[in-house]
C-alpha cells in the first residue's frame, strides 16, 4: 500500500522498512524529532523531512523485559531494551543485540546502531559498545 | 472564593461476576452523599473518570441517568492515572464558575469483575507505537526511568523497594486494603522482576474501584468541609521520548503542577501535614517527592528509608495503601484524604487529624500531573 507523504510516522516506517536509518528532521530549525508529528516542537514548523543519522549513539538507560506485553514478542523473553540519545536532546527506544552484559552498561557509552527486525518488524536496533 | 468537599464515599473493591463500573460509581456516589449529608436531589453537577473495561460513550450521562438525575453540568474526563485528582479540579472549577452549584466528581472501573477481553490492548494505547514495536510493558517505560534514575543518583534498588514496604506497613492497618500482610526489602527484591530494574511488589495492584466526593463552594460548605485551597495542573508529554529531562534532572511536570497549586493555596512543602501521592510504581513516588519539594533531588530515596513517609513520622502518605497494597484508581488517594482530615478512616485514622495535605494524580509515563491543596477548616 502506497505511504501517505503526509503521514511522518508512515513514511519513517517505510524509510526503515527500506533498510534506511533515519527519523524525522525539520527543515525550519534542523531538529531531529522522534516519535515523529506533524508539527515540530521546537519552532513549531510544519516543514519536516526524513533525516538520515549516523550509527553513533549514548547509552541513557535500559531494562530487562522478563514479561512479553503481547504473543509475538512471548518467545523471546527476557529480552533488553535501551534508551539511546541519537543527538542532543533526540531519544529512540531500540532492542540490543549485543554479547555485552547489562552489568558492564554504564549510562553515557557509546553505542553503535543498525537497522535490523523485532518480532519481523524492520527497526533500529543496538549492535556493539564503543 | 474557593471550593470545598464535603464528604467522600468508595464503593467495595471485592470483585464479583457481573459486577459493573457503573454499579461501583453509584455505591460510591451514594456513600460520599451520605457522607456530605447532602439529598440526591441537591446534585446538578457530575464529573466522572473513563471506564477501561466497559464502554460507555458518556460515563457521566449512564452514571447520572442511573442515578435518576439531570445535571446541568455534567462531564466524563479521561487524564489516565491522573483522573482521579483532575476531576476534583474539574468540579471545582465548574461550581466556582457558575456551572453548578453541588457536583459529584466519580470514579470507577470494574478492571477485574468486567473481565475485560482486551485489556492488554487498552493499556498498550497508553504507549507510542515506535516505543511498541519493541515490546516494552508499561513498566518498561517507567523501569527507563527508574534506571536512569539509578545511575544518576547512585540511589539504589533498595531505596525503590521501601516505598513498597512502607506503604504496606499502612495497608496493613486499613481493612479495606488488598494485601495487608507486612513485607520487608528483601521480600521485594525477592518477588519477580517484571522489567529490571522494577520487581513485582513495586508494581501497581490491578482492582475493581469506586470513589467519588462532592464538591461546592466553600460560601455553602460547613464547618467539616475540607477545603480545595489550591490546585495546579501541567502536561509535559505523552512518549517518554519527547521529553529527555526524565532521564537527565528526573524534573516531572508535576514540578509545575504543584507550584501552581503552593501558589494557590499560599504554602509550601514544609506546611504539609499528609501527603497521597500516586504510586503506580515505586519510582513514581520518590521523583515526584522531589518535584514537590520534600527533599532534595536524589535524597528520596534515603527520605523514605528514614520514615518520612510513615503514618508516624513527619509526613504520612499514602496512608491506605495506595495502589501498591491498597487498589486501583487515584480517586483512592482524594477520598482517603478526605477521610483523614474528617476523621472518618476508620481503624487506620491517624492520631491527630491534618490540617493540610498535598494529593496528586499521575497520568501516562509520568506525563499529566495534577496536585491538590487540601486545607481543614
Ligand atoms: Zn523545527
Amino acid at each position: 500500500m502506497a505511504v501517505d507523504p503526509t503521514d511522518p510516522s508512515a513514511r519513517v516506517w517505510q524509510a526503515w522498512a527500506d533498510d534506511r536509518l533515519c527519523l524525522q528532521g525539520c527543515r525550519s530549525c534542523g531538529r531531529l524529532q522522534h516519535p515523529p508529528s506533524q508539527v515540530c516542537a521546537a519552532c513549531k514548523s510544519t516543514d519536516w523531512d526524513l533525516c538520515d543519522i549516523t550509527p553513533e549513539a549514548t547509552l541513557v538507560s535500559w531494562s530487562n523485559v522478563h514479561r512479553a506485553p503481547a504473543p509475538q514478542f512471548a518467545d523471546e523473553v527476557p529480552y533488553l531494551i535501551a534508551l539511546v540519545t541519537v543527538s542532543e536532546g533526540t531519544l529512540l527506544e531500540a532492542r540490543v543485540h549485543t554479547s555485552l552484559a547489562m552489568t558492564e552498561f554504564r549510562s553515557g557509552m557509546p553505542v553503535q546502531l543498525a537497522m535490523g527486525a523485532v518480532a519481523g518488524r524492520a527497526m533500529p536496533i543496538v549492535i556493539s559498545a564503543g | 472564593m474557593k471550593a470545598a468537599i464535603l464528604g467522600a464515599g468508595e464503593s467495595n473493591r471485592t470483585p464479583r461476576p457481573g459486577r459493573t463500573a457503573i454499579d461501583m460509581a453509584v455505591e460510591s456516589s451514594l456513600a460520599a452523599l451520605a457522607d456530605a449529608g447532602v439529598e440526591l436531589g441537591e446534585v446538578d453537577g457530575v464529573v466522572t473518570g473513563y471506564s477501561l473495561a466497559e464502554r460507555h460513550l458518556d460515563f457521566s450521562a449512564s452514571l447520572s441517568e442511573a442515578l435518576g438525575l439531570r445535571p446541568y453540568w455534567s462531564q466524563t474526563i479521561s487524564r489516565s492515572g491522573a483522573t482521579g485528582a483532575s476531576i476534583v479540579v474539574d468540579a471545582a472549577l465548574a461550581v466556582l464558575g457558575g456551572a453548578c452549584t453541588t457536583a459529584l466528581a466519580v470514579w470507577a472501573d470494574n478492571r477485574v469483575s468486567g473481565e475485560p477481553e482486551d485489556m492488554a490492548g487498552a493499556l498498550a494505547a497508553s504507549l507510542n507505537p515506535f516505543e511498541l514495536a519493541n515490546g516494552p510493558l508499561i513498566t518498561t517505560q517507567y523501569a527507563l526511568i527508574a534506571q536512569a534514575y539509578l545511575n544518576r543518583t547512585g540511589a539504589t534498588e533498595e531505596d525503590l523497594a521501601s516505598v513498597a514496604v512502607q506503604f504496606r506497613k499502612h495497608a496493613a492497618l486499613n481493612e479495606s486494603a488488598k494485601y495487608r500482610a507486612l513485607i520487608t526489602i528483601d521480600d521485594v527484591l525477592g518477588s519477580p522482576m517484571v522489567s529490571s530494574p522494577l520487581h513485582r511488589l513495586e508494581c501497581a495492584l490491578v482492582t475493581d474501584y469506586g470513589g467519588a466526593v462532592v464538591v461546592t463552594r466553600s460560601d455553602r460548605a460547613g464547618a467539616d468541609a475540607v477545603d480545595v485551597l489550591g490546585f495546579g495542573e501541567a502536561l509535559s508529554h505523552s512518549s517518554i521520548l519527547r521529553n529527555p529531562e526524565l532521564f537527565t534532572t528526573g524534573r516531572t511536570a508535576a514540578a509545575d503542577s504543584s507550584r501552581l497549586a503552593y501558589q494557590m493555596a499560599g504554602i509550601g512543602p514544609a506546611d504539609l501535614q499528609m501527603a497521597q501521592i500516586y504510586d503506580c510504581f515505586t519510582p513514581t513516588v520518590l521523583l515526584l517527592m522531589e518535584d514537590f519539594g520534600l527533599c532534595e533531588r536524589g535524597e528520596a530515596g534515603a527520605a523514605v528509608r528514614s520514615g518520612l513517609l510513615d503514618r508516624d513520622g513527619p509526613l504520612p502518605s499514602n496512608t491506605h495503601g495506595g495502589l501498591l497494597s491498597c487498589g486501583s484508581g487515584g480517586i483512592l488517594h482524594v477520598t482517603e484524604a478526605v477521610r483523614q482530615m474528617r476523621g472518618t478512616a476508620g481503624a487506620h485514622q491517624l492520631d491527630s487529624r491534618p490540617d493540610t495535605a498535598l494529593v496528586h494524580g499521575n497520568g501516562g509515563i509520568l506525563g499529566a500531573q495534577t496536585t491538590l491543596i487540601l486545607g481543614r477548616r
